[in-house]
């Protein structure tokens, strides 16, 4: 006879983030609520274990090379490290292999994991962060204009406004918004220029033909900004 | 600035937002390794670093890009056991020549289950190669409530594992057909292989991964995009 016993199929666990709130609310709360508990069957045992366990319970498995543990934690944080990875590469063929070597990373150096480094899912989408910052640097020779220095980079940028108006366009989603909005203008370019599109401090000072010093602050005022606005949410 | 002094409040900013020359960046990590301050300091503002992490417009991963990744996974998982365990691996699961030598395996299955060998003689070359099997058919269990008349075969040739189906009803509106790979009383994992029926309820499929120390082929009807273990019961049991 054929065994087998039918299983629900895992929760997905990203649930969409609405407003600076929701942020607030995924991080506080390690962002991924527990999955529901499978149906009891002769094969559900493992994955229902695993489902329950936490994400820093997950990486020690994983450490250990458990596929099953790692496709979990997979589920868990996949749609956060792609939604990351699309929002920097800026299309689906580049999200996909950013994604791809960013999680086959996290299985090959789960062992370098530090819980006392931050969660899990914020290095989880730190490796996603740089590996698209990187493939983006690669792609559109980022690197080189950072060793030819600040003025020549200038030259070869493309016009302000239009470098301008590319990054706040690809900002379309309301949890973007949202956050970003707390930000006075100058500061939230600052943050889109460098963290979402990888320019250096240098490059956007060239770029907005702004000392870099301006810039630097600019940087720091807007991540305090951050901070507190998320603190003074309940 | 060197690794011994401490790190600016804008440059901490730069440096959480990726915005550091490479240069800036490696002396700031320097420091951090032996400065509390620093690091406290910097630990202040990591929560806005993890806001922006999160703050992306969400966007759903294709399902097939899990299934790439949980290949690679389970490849490399696969070859760390090996290495654990290095005696009791390759003892578990005899030769293909000493089970073709044994009586036939019990399959445990109410149908009469057929193993059939095909024999291919090495002819290139002077020196003779030595007999070995190189194909095998094993014949599988269809659940015969909802697909009678239906059958299944599994066929491998020089590690090439393809599985063949026939008679089998559609597998429902918006639902693939999925394979999977069961071992012992393990959750079955998924073969990375999805696949519909013609008008015959026929199809053909070679598992991009084998069937591994695998002891049967399973095969359920799941969300088009696969999922993560079988939600319904097998149509198909196939022993290896």
């Amino acid at each position: 006879m054929i065994a087998g016993s039918a299983l629900r199929r895992p929760v997905t666990c990203d649930e969409p983030p609405r407003g600076l709130v929701a942020v607030r609310r995924k991080m506080a709360t390690g962002s991924h609520p527990i999955p529901a508990p499978l149906r009891r069957g002769g094969v559900s045992t493992t994955a229902d274990k695993l489902g329950r366990m936490a994400d820093e319970d997950l990486m020690a498995l994983v450490a250990a090379t458990d596929a099953d543990a790692f496709s979990v934690l997979y589920d868990r944080h996949i749609t956060a490290a792609y939604s990351l990875a699309y929002r920097i590469a800026g299309s689906q063929s580049l999200a996909d292999d950013v994604t791809q070597a960013a999680f086959l990373s996290v299985w090959r150096s789960a062992g370098r994991y530090d819980s006392r480094q931050g969660s899990v899912r914020s290095w989880v989408l730190s490796i996603t962060h740089n590996r698209a910052i990187d493939q983006l640097r690669r792609a559109t020779r980022h690197t080189d204009r950072q060793a030819a220095g600040d003025v020549e980079a200038a030259e070869r940028l493309p016009a302000r406004e239009d470098t301008e108006a590319a990054a706040i366009e690809a900002v379309q989603g309301e949890s973007t918004r949202a956050l970003l909005d707390t930000l006075p203008d100058r500061q939230r370019r600052v943050v889109e220029l460098s963290f979402y599109s990888g320019y250096s401090h240098a490059e956007i000072a060239a770029l907005l033909e702004v000392p870099l010093g301006t810039i630097k602050g600019r940087m720091r005022r807007a991540l305090d900004r951050l901070r507190d606005e998320l603190v003074a949410i309940p | 600035m060197s690794a011994s002094e401490h790190i600016s409040p804008d440059l901490q900013s730069a440096y959480l937002l990726g915005a550091c020359t490479e240069g800036e960046a490696r002396v700031a990590r320097e420091h951090l390794t032996g400065c509390n301050a620093c690091a406290h300091s910097l630990d202040q503002l990591r929560p806005a670093r993890e806001a922006l992490l999160e703050a992306a417009p969400v966007r759903s991963a294709p399902a097939y890009l899990k299934d790439a990744v949980m290949a690679e996974v389970r490849r490399e998982a696969e070859l760390f056991d090996a290495a654990k365990a290095p005696a009791s691996t390759p003892a578990a699961r005899p030769r293909l020549w000493e089970r073709l030598r044994s009586p036939l395996p019990a399959l445990g299955l109410a149908a009469a289950a057929a193993l059939a060998v095909v024999v291919v003689v090495g002819v290139t070359g002077s020196a003779p190669r030595p007999l070995a099997p190189t194909v095998t058919v094993s014949d599988g269990e269809v659940d015969s409530r909802r697909a009678p008349g239906g059958n299944a075969r599994l066929e491998t040739e020089d590690g090439r594992v393809r599985l063949s189906v026939a008679g089998l009803p559609g597998p429902g509106p918006g639902r693939r057909y999925q394979v999977w790979l069961r071992t012992g009383e393990r959750p079955p994992r998924s073969a990375q292989a999805l696949f519909s029926v013609d008008a015959k309820g026929s199809a053909s499929v070679v598992l991009p991964e084998g069937t591994g120390a695998a002891d049967a082929v399973l095969v359920t009807s799941e969300p088009a995009g696969g999922s993560v273990l079988p939600s319904r019961e097998p149509i198909v049991e196939v022993p290896t």
